[in-house]
């Protein structure tokens, strides 16, 4: 036993990657609201014959022939190894409605059955699949389930004993996920929350004659504000899509330097401004630089999967609620402490200029790779 | 998660065409598939008393098949001969020192070992379990553990194995120059090991070489491996393609298209060399890697960081993808795709990572000096 179990020892130590895929199946679940479930399924030529010895003549060519003549058996098996349950009550057994195909996928050729299944018209839906169970332990059903008045979902299945459920329970869990990291990131990214703030700052005043006053309407610098979130909001939401689905991509420590860039710009603006009632053009053209900084943020969040779209939206409404927490909180307080000095010169001028020479260090920071300040 | 997961499978099945329109053949003749030969034998495990030697002895033979093929559908074979055992409350050693390859092969490197200390319980110099707990470490980058693994090979009779084991990880770790002294000194008595043990040791020394910039050596000891072996046709295609070799490429892995880590270097060459069969060959391994990531597999992300970056020339998907595979494994390849792709985007974060991991690790490998020049300028 133990000089046997040396031989192929030594060379399977290497981690080689392994060729094409192990065993899958592909189902097509479709059910009406009358409860008929039409399915398709394709099962690769291989697996029918290691559990069907499809090769009659053994000489391991397998033709449409020697397929066909097992067609039954083939019935036979999907019977058995797909179990479809409504509120617990099995369904029908399978009617084949159409003759036994062929489709061809990455690996080989797979047989096509079609056929359906009548289950009870309300209730839960479970699945059992058992397809290969106890011959291989390394294939899966992929089912592609569309019940009716639904979208659809695609489910990975191993062979099991037991039914699993169809119905969608852990949806919720994930989107909030992304959406809570969406919103501690611009919480915690403080030169997004700077960014905004800079601009934001002077909504609650008007410029007269090289000075600013207190505007009369709190409606004015709502809108003000409102301009500017949804043109920031518009630009980086933009950006972050185009930069998680892989169209663009930037090198993040231009990404970062030029996000520390656009904080001094949007600060030093409020010293001398020339824009004014058009700051949302600024707010535009940055944020579309921000977007691919929050980019970075979701693939560090999403690395090693594809799972960009959910990911996407979730982390992108996290983010737009966390801005607008931002302004419910700053725009009221800047409104009741507009006409003072101490908010025109203590914060407006006081607080750009900080603000400008925080984002100086940082900009210094990123474009020489030094540590002086956090973030 | 999972939702994640199926909202990107139905996306992808959608785009790929998964479920493409059936045809019915019409010659009854018509051959449809070749079977490959026939190893397996379900019925076996479906007896009403399983037989424990038979089983690992059926396993065995499927895990050196699934090696040799590159398939990987006879490690589910293998794996299902187990299942009678596995449910058991103890588990035999040779049981889980099988499960434990199997997990190796499925990267599932924690439950591997896992197993592997198990049957190290029990006892305690086994020589296999010794020599897969420290492959493990060394593919997870833990050189201190996988060299204690090796050294406790060190009785009589695997003394030849722990010196090599030894080896393997001070080549990695830093001290090459001794390595390389070392499997010097062993080359004469090469030819006393049996075949597999022989073509371990020459893998072994050529990846050494290879790492320390010998190409001239490294293809010279890869080419007294078998090769027919495809972990050996990857190896001495890597050398070559390091030289530009492309020609040499094409023509050592024409036959070898079901393979997909070969029929990525066959890609590569047949890219740089531009010739028509290029783009299918690009469309086919798109598809492979789509197909493995339907059935949730990631155990291709190295590969598929290569292809992403030198087939496809997309960095920033390929840094995605050696992103992922740094958090499975970290060999040598996995750090120079990593640090390749990170230094292109000039992801600072991701160079800074690997950097002070280098330095904590003590990887060798000239292939990642580039990487610690650009670093050298980026101070962290």
């Amino acid at each position: 036993m133990r000089a046997f179990l040396l031989a192929c020892w030594l060379m399977c130590l290497s981690t080689f990657s392994y060729a094409h895929k192990a065993s899958d199946s592909y189902l097509t679940l479709a059910a009406s609201d009358t409860g008929l479930v039409t399915v398709r399924w394709d099962i690769a030529l291989r697996d029918l014959d290691v559990l069907l010895s499809l090769d009659a003549n053994n000489d391991r060519q397998l033709t449409w022939a020697e397929v066909l003549v097992k067609t039954n058996a083939i019935q036979q098996l999907a019977q058995s190894n797909l179990q479809l349950q409504r509120q617990q009550q099995d369904c029908t057994p399978y009617l084949f409605n159409a003759p036994l195909a062929i489709d061809s996928h990455t690996d080989g050729q797979y047989a096509v059955l079609t056929m359906t299944s009548q289950c009870v018209t309300v209730g839960a839906w479970a699945v059992k699949y058992q397809l290969l169970a106890n011959v291989d332990t390394g294939h899966r059903g992929i089912v592609n389930w569309q019940p009716a008045q639904q979208s659809a979902q695609t489910l990975v299945l191993s062979a099991n004993n037991g039914f699993i459920s169809l119905e969608k329970v852990t949806a919720q869990h994930s989107f909030m996920d992304f959406w809570h990291e969406g919103v501690s990131h611009i919480w915690a990214g403080y030169d997004h929350i700077l960014f905004l703030l800079s601009l934001l700052l002077p909504v609650v005043l008007v410029r007269q004659q090289q000075s600013w006053q207190g505007v009369d309407d709190w409606k004015k610098a709502l809108w003000d504000a409102a301009t500017i979130v949804t043109a920031f909001t518009i630009a980086h939401s933009l950006t972050l899509a185009v930069a998680a689905f892989h169209l663009v991509s930037l090198p993040s420590r231009w990404v970062e330097s030029a996000i520390a860039a656009s904080v001094i710009v949007a600060a030093l603006h409020n010293l001398r401004p020339v824009l004014d009632r058009w700051r949302w053009v600024l707010a535009f053209v940055f944020g579309l630089i921000h977007g691919f900084g929050f980019a970075s943020a979701l693939s560090d969040l999403t690395s090693g999967t594809d799972a960009q779209l959910l990911a996407l939206v979730g982390f992108n409404l996290g983010v737009e609620t966390g801005q607008l927490a931002i302004v419910a909180i700053f725009i009221p307080l800047a409104f009741l402490s507009r006409n003072s000095q101490y908010y025109q010169r203590g914060i407006l001028t006081g607080g750009s200029l900080m603000i400008a020479s925080v984002a100086g260090l940082w900009l210094c920071q990123r474009l020489f790779n030094l540590t002086l300040i956090a973030g | 998660m999972r939702y994640v997961l199926y909202i990107m499978l139905l996306a992808m099945s959608i785009e790929q065409g998964v479920f493409a329109a059936p045809r019915v053949p019409s010659n009854p003749q018509e051959v449809l598939e070749r079977l490959p030969e026939k190893v397996f034998v379900p019925a076996v495990i479906n007896a009403q008393k399983p037989d424990l030697t038979e089983a690992l002895t059926q396993a065995q033979t499927l895990l050196a098949h699934s090696q040799q093929t590159g398939d990987p559908r006879y490690l589910g074979y293998a794996e299902a001969q187990l299942k009678p055992w596995l449910k058991q409350a103890t588990i035999p050693d040779d049981v889980l020192l099988m499960r434990a390859r199997l997990r190796q092969f499925n990267h599932q490197f924690a439950n591997a070992l896992i197993d592997i200390a198990q049957v190290l319980q029990h006892q305690a110099s086994h020589p296999e379990a010794l020599l897969l707990q420290a492959s493990i470490y060394q593919v997870r980058g833990d050189y201190p553990q996988a060299r204690s693994a090796c050294q406790r090979l060190r009785s009589l009779s695997t003394l030849m194995l722990a010196l090599v084991c030894e080896a393997q990880v001070d080549g990695l770790n830093g001290q090459s120059d001794k390595a390389i002294v070392t499997m010097t000194q062993l080359l004469p008595s090469v030819k006393n090991l049996d075949a597999e043990q022989q073509a371990w040791f020459y893998l072994a020394l050529g990846d050494l070489a290879l790492r320390r910039g010998q190409l001239a050596d490294a293809e010279r000891y890869y080419r007294r491996l078998d090769m027919n072996n495809p972990a050996a046709l990857s190896s001495l295609s890597d050398v070559l393609l390091l030289q530009k070799r492309y020609v040499e490429v094409q023509k050592l892995l024409a036959n070898y298209q079901q393979h997909d880590a070969l029929l990525l270097r066959l890609a590569i060459a047949e890219k740089a060399l531009k010739t028509s069969k290029a783009q299918a060959l690009e469309q086919t391994l798109q598809q492979r890697f789509a197909a493995l990531r339907l059935r949730g597999d990631n155990t291709h992300l190295r590969e598929e960081a290569l292809f992403a970056f030198y087939v496809q020339d997309n960095v920033s998907k390929a840094l995605t993808s050696a992103r992922a595979n740094w958090q499975q494994q970290r060999e040598p390849q996995d750090a120079e795709i990593y640090g390749l792709t990170a230094q292109k985007t000039q992801s600072t974060a991701d160079i800074n990572l690997l950097k002070t991991w280098l330095k904590q690790t003590g990887l060798q490998d000239v292939y990642l000096s580039p990487l610690n020049r650009v670093a050298a300028g980026v101070k962290s």
